[in-house]
């Protein structure tokens, strides 16, 4: 079966969506043909998205932008539609996984139904996925001892999404957050992510609220 | 002051500026308009600007000033145009990093006391699914912007819009 994971992530540097797509492709038996697309912010030449367009499934995985899909990723599909109109195929199934900043994985409900709807117009099978949060997480705590059990139901529905692509079976979205309490969350990301990252460029927290007017 | 971010082709902006009442920031994307690359500097770096050197780096800024965001965009799948997307994706700096609940919900805290209308104008041959997506994009997108008020109407073709408006 010919599988290709697209990373939407408009990131140069490494990504959450391509942690996650690293994470998912352990689990999917290597007998798969499995090509990586990394997209960034330059699109794929035709010939990618003729070979995405003639392969079984298509694995999506991006961040939340403005409680919809990256830019860049929104042209893609608008190509990939084209393409898919012109020549129709009803083998395709759809996976897709987002992340996003928030706490609450269900923040990514919208976005799924942007997908859905790019489905039916494209005639493809919308096969479901996982709606994480804090995706900005996972990046963080994969080289601090212990701290990945926090995502650890991540990898479980990861384990069942290998499953279900192998088999080319449609699931529910599965939206999850983080193994850990909403409020240390939020304590963990301003004291262990934002100020930190305040203090290497000189700046304190108080500079973190000016007003430019 | 009213922004207005539109995707159409041939609007001339100059008609549109003499018959409005008031003071009226209109934006589109002028083709070069550089995508938001999450680095977050506009949060720890150069708090409430985006460091990309392009016209939009100031989006967040023009958001505080707003009373009403009206925004007009080619509905794609529910959602906005690219070039609608590419604008909107630079304004994260109206907010700030740190993050509040709200309704149990995480959201980020408002970097201004700023709380606009947005009107949503969408255009195109849009499903009745897709329609019911955009309301709840809209919708989602006043609570992350702390607006005040939603409206989104939808049209068949950007003339009717420009009738309307």
């Amino acid at each position: 079966m010919k599988i290709s994971l697209i990373n939407g992530s408009q990131k140069s540097k490494e990504s959450n969506s391509g942690l996650i797509l690293d994470r998912l492709k352990r689990f999917i038996n290597k007998d798969h043909e499995i090509k990586n697309h990394k997209l960034g912010v330059k699109g794929f030449p035709e010939e990618t998205l003729r070979k995405i367009c003639s392969g079984d499934v298509i694995v999506l995985a991006f961040p939340l932008y403005v409680d919809s899909i990256p830019t860049n990723l929104l042209k893609l599909l608008i190509e990939l539609e084209k393409h898919l109109t012109k020549e129709p195929t009803e083998d395709i199934v759809i996976y897709t996984i987002i992340n996003n900043g928030f706490y609450e994985g269900k923040q990514t409900h919208i976005a799924f139904e942007i997908i859905e709807n790019w489905c039916e117009r494209s005639g493809i099978k919308f096969g479901g996925g996982i709606g994480q949060g804090a995706g900005e997480t996972i990046g963080f705590v994969k080289n601090i001892p212990f701290a990945g059990f926090i995502f650890y139901n991540l990898d479980r529905s990861l384990k069942l999404l290998a499953q279900k692509i192998e088999t080319k079976e449609p699931c529910n979205v599965t939206y999850l957050s983080p193994l850990l309490p909403r409020f240390l969350c939020r304590i963990m990301a301003h004291h262990f992510f934002w100020y930190p990252l305040a203090r290497k460029n000189k700046l304190e927290k108080e500079d973190l609220v000016r007003k430019p007017v | 002051m009213i922004l207005l971010i539109h995707d159409l082709k041939g609007l001339d902006e100059d008609i549109v500026l003499k018959n409005t009442q008031g003071e009226l920031t209109i934006v589109s994307d002028n083709g070069k308009i550089r995508p938001c690359i999450c680095c977050f500097d506009c949060w720890i770096k150069t708090p409430g600007q985006c460091i990309a050197h392009d016209h939009y780096n100031h989006m967040g800024k023009l958001f505080s000033k707003a009373e009403e965001l009206i925004i007009i965009s080619r509905c794609f799948y529910g959602s906005y145009s690219p070039s609608i997307h590419g604008v909107l994706d630079r304004g994260i700096s109206y907010m700030l990093p740190y993050f509040k609940t709200e309704n149990k919900e995480t959201h980020h805290s408002n970097r201004y006391d700023n709380h606009f209308i947005i009107s949503a104008h969408f255009y195109g041959r849009i499903s009745e699914k897709e329609k019911e997506t955009a309301k709840k994009l809209i919708k989602a997108n006043g609570i992350n912007l702390f607006a005040r008020e939603t409206k989104v109407h939808f049209y068949e073709t950007s003339e009717e819009i420009l009738e309307a408006l």
